[in-house]
């Protein structure tokens, strides 16, 4: 696991702000952490790397308690407001993260190169930070994050200060790491975002994981089947209403059929064809993240 | 913490309060030397009044020139510092650098150290030219290695104050460390007066009140020490002691031990405090 937390609880007086959190993440997985404003999202990832103390519990980074700091020696991390000396050149910003990771002299240059030009920042680079719009900013952090090739990547927000086109080139960015193989932990509102790059969620409701798992778990288990037939026996509309699957009927012919997994869709439509129904349309709908978030956080 | 240091260098070079305190400091200088320029012109001439007011009056502008210099690199000393945590914390800059594979005491350590280093080396400067500007325009016979031990324990006012300071800055926002450590300052120096006076007066309850000041912030005895060190050689007056710039109560040796006791533990102390806060 390239993360671990045990119990992990951070309590500021009698606020809890993390409260006995178990999570691990797995190697090449990017993990969503989703939460409204004030969950405990980014308490959470600062403490995973050693930035706020736990009140109890522990957690281990690249299998090495945060205490330690060599935890964070294969980890970039993007905070949310990326924030830093603005007198220095975004080249300069970037040779002093080169140097704190130990990138040997000779491959500094091409890793900056390879960076600034992941994050399109290429050509603007000796200008000092204070010029750039938050946007570059936002993308100067990226390129810090990432600029050691690191194993796992936090990223807080990654998106929020871009437009949209920024917004759409850091997705990008985000299947590019994927596809490479490295770790992702992305803190995000934007649902939409999470949905299109996560392979595992996790859901914190006031400093509580309330649910983790594959996005598949939460996406698509709550499928629906919605079926325009006509002659469905009764034996079978009553079977499904015992089981609760019946979800909507109107006018006799259009049904809404709750499934739990996809392969349930073949196996019904060979049952119904069997027993002569005429099935003139049959379409799947998904839960959007949406929909599970807000039943999720929901008070 | 090679790196911290490199950054340290390149972050204090630039600041801007650096560059004003230069400025100050050249201007001071300029002001001093012309003064004992035409101070000297217009000396009595001849005879053993000429020599008196030389070596007299010379001693007496040099503890001054020397304790307004100690005022001025301890007010960069303090205006330089007083952010270099806090201020990190406050505009989130910190989360870079502490998320980077780095324990937090190379941090203090490579700040404070860059930090010391400029300051002291400001404060040296600054105390070897009032030096030579008084030595050069009043021909004061001095031992070098009075001067020298002087300068030396000069250069540790600085770094003195910075101890306080950066504890300050771990613990407090950059105003409230501001604020106290002006008070603080403040009250070394009162303190040091008062042990002076009492020295003169014969009053140990004055002294006494010096000694704690010193304890509490040792650089009024560390300028003390200085005028001490400097004035060991040469042949003066115990008028000339008795400004409020000489020294009559002279600090112990002891006080430089406890000096460099005082900002080690103080850093130990902040090392702890930086350690354990939560920087989000």
């Amino acid at each position: 696991m390239l993360i671990e937390t045990i119990n992990l609880t951070k309590r500021y007086g009698n606020n809890l702000a993390c409260d006995d959190i178990c999570l691990s993440v797995a190697e090449g997985q990017v993990f969503g952490l989703l939460g409204p404003n004030g969950a405990g999202k980014s308490t959470l990832v600062k403490m995973i790397l050693g930035l706020v103390k736990p009140s109890s519990g522990r957690a281990l980074l690249n299998g090495i308690p945060v205490s330690d700091p060599r935890s964070r020696l294969n980890t970039g991390y993007l905070p949310e407001l990326f924030r830093f000396y603005d007198w220095l050149s975004g080249y300069e910003l970037l040779k002093i993260s080169a140097r704190f990771y130990d990138i040997p002299p000779h491959r500094q240059q091409a890793a900056i190169d390879k960076a600034l030009e992941t994050v399109g920042l290429k050509g603007r680079e000796k200008e000092e930070i204070k010029n750039y719009s938050k946007g570059m900013q936002q993308r100067l952090g990226l390129a810090a994050a990432i600029l050691h090739d690191p194993k796992l990547i936090f990223l807080d927000e990654p998106t929020s200060a871009l437009d949209p086109v920024g917004r759409k080139e850091v997705r990008e960015i985000i299947e590019q790491l994927k596809a490479s193989g490295t770790t992702l932990f992305i803190n995000s509102h934007l649902l939409s975002e999470m949905e299109a790059s996560c392979t595992h969620l996790a859901f914190i409701k006031k400093g509580r994981l309330v649910a983790s798992g594959k996005i598949s778990d939460f996406v698509l288990s709550s499928h629906q089947l919605s079926l325009k037939a006509e002659g469905v026996p009764a034996a079978i509309l009553s079977e499904w209403e015992r089981e609760g699957k019946l979800l909507g009927l109107d006018d006799n012919r259009t049904f809404t059929i709750g499934i739990s997994d996809e392969e349930e869709v073949p196996v019904i439509i060979s049952r119904l064809a069997a027993g002569g129904v005429r099935i003139y349309r049959a379409t799947m709908h998904g839960r959007s993240l949406e929909e599970v978030f807000l039943d999720l956080v929901k008070d | 913490m090679k790196n911290i240091v490199r950054l340290t260098f390149r972050e204090i070079i630039n600041k801007k309060i650096l560059h004003i305190g230069i400025i100050l400091t050249l201007i001071y200088l300029i002001f001093y030397g012309v003064g004992l320029h035409y101070l000297v012109k217009n000396a009595p001439a001849g005879g053993g009044m000429q020599a008196l007011f030389m070596q007299e009056v010379g001693f007496e502008l040099l503890t001054f020139g020397l304790f307004i210099s100690s005022f001025l690199t301890g007010t960069l000393a303090i205006m330089l510092g007083v952010g270099s945590i806090s201020h990190e914390v406050e505009s989130g800059t910190v989360l870079f650098l502490a998320s980077k594979p780095i324990k937090r005491s190379s941090i203090i350590m490579g700040k404070f150290g860059v930090y010391a280093f400029s300051t002291a080396l400001h404060a040296g400067v600054l105390a070897g030219a009032v030096m030579a500007l008084s030595i050069y325009f009043f021909r004061l016979s001095v031992s070098w290695a009075g001067v020298t031990l002087g300068v030396l324990i000069f250069m540790l006012i600085p770094v003195c104050l910075l101890a306080p300071v950066f504890l300050g800055s771990t613990l407090m926002s950059s105003m409230a460390n501001g604020v106290s450590m002006f008070v603080l300052y403040s009250l070394a120096i009162i303190g040091g007066m008062m042990e002076q006076i009492g020295a003169i007066i014969h009053k140990t309850g004055l002294v006494n009140m010096g000694i704690i000041s010193s304890l509490i912030l040792p650089v009024d005895a560390l300028f003390r020490l200085t005028v001490s060190k400097i004035s060991d050689f040469m042949e003066i007056g115990i008028m000339s002691q008795l400004g409020p710039f000489g020294t009559v109560s002279v600090p112990s040796t002891a006080m430089l031990f406890y000096t460099l006791i005082y900002i080690m533990v103080l850093l130990v102390l902040t090392v702890y405090f930086f350690n354990n806060k939560d920087l989000s």
